[in-house]
C-alpha cells in the first residue's frame, strides 16, 4: 500500500520526500535541544571568543562538504553531457575494432587512424530494409583548428533537429558550420590538411589546399563536438585528398547518396538513422559480423560510465571516508573548546542553570558551525562544479552543465544531520561533569 | 518575597579521599538575617558555601531552606531552585567577557523558563542603575574595573531575584575603597529586598557590619556570636 504510494509519486516529490527524512533527525535533535530555550547570548558569546578557531572549523566542514557536493554534480554533468552529445547517433558502423576508438573518432570528432569500410560494404548497409539513410564520413581538413567533417546532407539534417538557420550546402564548395564556429552565413574558410593548432599555424599555412568553402547554414547548438566542426559534403574532401568522389562519370556533380561502390574510397564509418526505432537492434544484429561491427553509441558510454561507476564508488567512499574524519576532528575540536569554557559553563550551573541548557548551550553553538559550514560547502561545491564544467566544456566542447541536483542536497542533509546528531556529544559530556570541579578556578 | 530561615542538622562532608571537611552539628538562620562565615584557610568555608547552595552533596545530616530539604531534590529541580532562591557572587567575579553589563546580569533569562524573563531583566536593569552602571552600555564585560565588575556580579545575583545571597569573599579582589563600596552595596540591597545575606570573608570591616558570625576551624564550629 505505501510502497506503492510512493512509486507512484513523481521523481522530484520523492526526492524532496528523501531530502526532508534525512534532514528531519536534525531538526528533531533541534526541537527536542530548544524548545523553550533561548540561549542565543551564550552561543554568541561561545561564538565571538574562539572566533579563528571557528572559522577553521566552519572552513573545514565547506571544503569537506564542496568536495563531495563538486564531485557528485560534476560527475553527473560529465555523464549527462556525454551521453547528451551522442543522442543524435543511433547505430554506428564502422570495420572491427574498438568500439570505444570507434565512438571517439564519430561522436567526439576524436583524430584516431581507423581502418576503412569499402563501397560494397557500404552500399550493403545503405540499401538496407529498415535504413532511413546511411552517412559516410571523411576526415583529414581543418580550418583555424575546427575540424572539417565530410559527410551527407541528411545526417546534417538529422543532427540540426530542424532547426538549422541559412540552407544546405547544395554545392562543392558550399559549408554548413556548427553553432561554435566563429563564421556567419556568407562566410569563406580555406581549409588545411590535417588538424593544424596554434603551434604548427605556420606549417599549416603551407598546407592549404586550393579552395575555399563558403558557409550557407549554421547549425543549432548540440551541446556535442560537432558545434565545433565544419561540415561539407563528403565528395569534396576525397576530391581534395585525391581520391575518387563516390560517383560515375555520369553522375559525377551529384552531392550525396546514392554512391556507386566502384568510386567509394572508403569511410572510418558510417552512421546509420533506423526508420523505427525497434530495426536499430535488427540493424545492429545484422551488421555485427566478421568484415564489420555495429553498435549504439549509447550502450558504449553506458558501458564505459559502469567501469567509471567503479571509481565513482571509490570516490564517493573516499569522499565519505575524509568527511567523517572532518566530523571527528571537529568533535574533538569541539570538546576541546567547550573545556576551555568549562568555567562560564559551571557558574551558568551555580546561577541555576538545569544541566540540559548547557547541552543547549553547547549543542547550538556546534550547530551554527557545522550548519553553516554545510551551507557554505554546498555553494562552493555546486560553484567549483560549474567553473570546472566550463573549463572542460570549453577544451572538449561537449557542453556540461552541473546544475545542481537533488544527490548533492541529499548528501548535504545527510551530513548535516548526521554531524548534528554527533554535536551533542560535547553538550553530553559538559552536562556530566559537576559544576564545583570548574568553579573552583 | 518569602524570605527562607536555613536550618542544618548534623551536616557532614567526607572528601572521596574519606577526610572530613564539614561537620556542623546543628545551626539555623532566621530569614532575612545576614551572616559572616570566618576562619582560617582551608577550614571549609567555601565548601559550606557549595553545601548551602546545592552544589556540593551532603554526606550525611540534612540542609533546609525553609520547607525545602535540598537531599531530596535531583539535580534539575535544585538548578530551579537555585534559579529562584539563592544568588551567588563569587571572588573573582566569574563574568561572561563578551557580553556587555546588562547581559551579564540577565543571563539568568536565557535558562530560566519564558514568562520570568521580563522580570528578570526589569531587575538586572534595577539592579545595575541602583549600584551605579548604566544598563544602556553596550562594551564588554572586560572592559569594567575590578569594582565595577564585582558589582555587575552583584546585579546578576539580584536579578534573580533570590531569597538568599552567597557570597565568597567578594571584596577579596578588590582594593579599600571599591570593597567599601561593595559591603555598602550588599548591605543595601539586603536592606531593600530583605534576603539573607551569607558572607565568606576575612575582611574584618565587612564581618562585623553583619548580623551573625560564624567561625569554621578544620570543618567545624568553633563559637557564634549574635552581634
Ligand atoms: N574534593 C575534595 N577532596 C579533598 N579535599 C577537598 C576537596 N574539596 C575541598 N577539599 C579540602 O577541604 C578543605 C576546605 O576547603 P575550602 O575550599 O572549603 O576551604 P576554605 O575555608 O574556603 O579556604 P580558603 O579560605 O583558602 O578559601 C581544604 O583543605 C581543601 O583542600
Ligand atoms: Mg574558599
Amino acid at each position: 500500500m505505501l510502497p506503492d504510494l510512493w512509486s507512484s509519486l513523481p521523481n522530484d516529490a520523492q526526492d524532496a520526500g528523501v531530502l526532508a527524512m534525512l534532514l528531519l533527525p536534525g531538526v528533531l535533535i533541534a526541537v527536542w535541544n530548544l524548545h523553550g530555550i533561548a540561549p542565543g547570548a551564550l552561543t554568541r558569546s561561545m561564538l565571538r571568543r574562539y572566533l579563528p578557531v571557528n572559522l577553521v572549523f566552519t572552513g573545514l566542514v565547506t571544503l569537506s562538504v564542496a568536495l563531495g557536493v563538486g564531485l557528485i554534480a560534476q560527475e553527473r554533468g560529465l555523464r549527462q553531457g556525454s551521453a547528451r552529445a551522442a543522442d543524435r547517433f543511433d547505430l554506428i558502423v564502422t570495420a572491427p575494432g574498438s568500439e570505444v576508438t570507434a565512438m571517439l573518432t564519430a561522436v567526439y570528432l576524436q583524430p584516431n587512424d581507423m581502418p576503412l569500410l569499402g563501397g560494397a560494404q557500404y552500399a550493403e548497409i545503405a540499401q538496407a530494409e529498415g535504413v532511413d539513410f546511411a552517412a559516410p564520413l571523411a576526415f583529414g581538413d581543418s580550418w583555424q583548428g575546427h575540424p572539417v567533417v565530410g559527410t551527407t546532407a541528411e545526417f546534417i539534417t538529422h543532427l540540426a533537429g530542424g532547426n538549422m538557420t541559412g540552407r544546405m550546402f547544395a554545392a562543392h564548395e558550399e559549408a554548413v558550420v556548427g553553432a561554435l564556429v566563429p563564421l556567419g552565413i556568407g562566410d569563406a574558410a580555406v581549409p588545411g590538411h590535417g588538424m593544424a593548432d596554434l603551434a604548427d599555424a605556420e606549417e599549416a599555412a603551407h598546407n592549404h589546399h586550393d579552395l575555399r568553402y563558403r558557409v550557407t547554414g549554421k547549425l543549432p547548438a548540440t551541446g556535442s563536438p560537432w558545434d565545433r566542426a565544419i561540415l561539407v559534403p563528403v565528395e569534396t574532401v576525397w576530391e581534395l585528398h585525391g581520391l575518387a568522389n563516390g560517383h560515375t562519370a555520369e553522375t559525377a556533380q551529384q552531392i550525396g547518396g546514392p554512391f556507386a561502390p566502384e568510386a567509394f574510397p572508403g569511410t572510418p564509418a558510417i552512421l546509420v538513422k533506423p526508420e523505427q526505432l525497434f530495426q536499430a537492434y535488427a540493424l545492429r544484429t545484422q551488421f555485427s559480423r566478421g568484415d564489420m561491427m555495429a553498435f549504439f553509441p549509447g550502450a558504449v558510454l553506458s558501458r564505459l560510465h559502469g567501469l567509471a561507476g567503479d571509481v565513482r564508488q571509490a570516490m564517493s567512499l573516499l569522499t565519505l571516508v575524509s568527511q567523517i574524519l572532518v566530523a571527528v576532528a571537529i568533535l574533538a575540536g569541539l570538546i576541546l573548546i567547550t573545556r576551555l569554557f568549562a568555567r562560564n559553563l559551571a557558574v551558568l550551573r551555580a546561577l541555576g542553570a538545569a544541566p540540559r541548557f548547557l547541552l543547549a548551550v553547547i549543542w547550538s553553538y556546534a550547530a551554527t558551525l557545522l550548519t553553516l559550514g554545510t551551507v557554505l560547502g554546498l555553494g562552493l561545491g555546486i560553484g567549483a562544479a560549474a567553473v570546472l564544467s566550463r573549463i572542460l566544456t570549453a577544451r572538449t566542447s561537449i557542453h556540461i552543465s552541473a546544475a545542481p541536483g537533488w544527490a548533492e542536497l541529499h548528501l548535504a542533509a545527510a551530513f548535516l544531520s548526521l554531524s548534528l546528531i554527533c554535536a551533542l556529544l560535547p553538550g553530553l559530556l559538559a552536562m556530566l561533569r559537576p559544576p564545583l570541579t570548574d568553579l573552583r578556578g | 518575597m518569602a524570605a527562607l530561615p536555613l536550618a542544618l542538622r548534623n551536616v557532614t562532608v567526607t572528601a572521596a579521599s574519606g577526610r572530613g571537611l564539614l561537620n556542623i552539628p546543628d545551626y539555623t538562620l532566621p530569614a532575612g538575617q545576614s551572616l559572616a562565615i570566618l576562619g582560617p584557610s582551608g577550614a571549609g568555608k567555601s565548601t559550606l558555601l557549595h553545601v548551602l547552595s546545592g552544589l556540593r552533596r551532603v554526606s550525611t545530616g540534612s540542609v533546609h531552606w525553609g520547607a525545602t530539604d535540598l537531599a531530596t531534590l535531583t539535580e534539575t529541580r535544585l538548578s530551579a531552585f537555585r534559579r529562584r532562591h539563592i544568588g551567588q557572587i563569587f571572588q573573582d567575579f566569574l563574568l561572561f567577557d563578551e557580553m556587555s553589563a546588562l547581559e551579564n546580569a540577565a543571563v539568568a533569562r536565557q535558562f530560566a523558563p519564558g514568562p520570568e524573563r521580563a522580570e528578570i531583566l526589569r531587575r538586572a536593569v534595577q539592579s545595575l542603575t541602583s549600584l551605579g552602571l548604566d544598563p544602556q552600555e553596550t562594551r564588554r564585560a572586560t572592559t569594567y574595573s575590578g569594582g565595577e565588575r564585582q558589582r555587575i556580579a552583584v546585579a546578576r545575583a539580584l536579578a534573580q531575584g533570590p531569597d538568599v545571597l552567597l557570597a565568597d569573599e567578594p571584596t577579596a579582589s578588590l582594593d579599600r575603597t571599591s570593597a567599601e563600596r561593595l559591603t555598602d552595596d550588599l548591605l543595601a540591597a539586603a536592606q531593600r529586598t530583605g534576603l539573607s545575606l551569607i558572607c565568606v570573608t576575612h575582611d574584618p570591616a565587612l564581618a562585623t557590619r553583619l548580623d551573625r558570625t560564624l567561625r569554621l576551624a578544620h570543618g567545624a564550629p568553633e563559637m557564634s556570636h549574635a552581634a
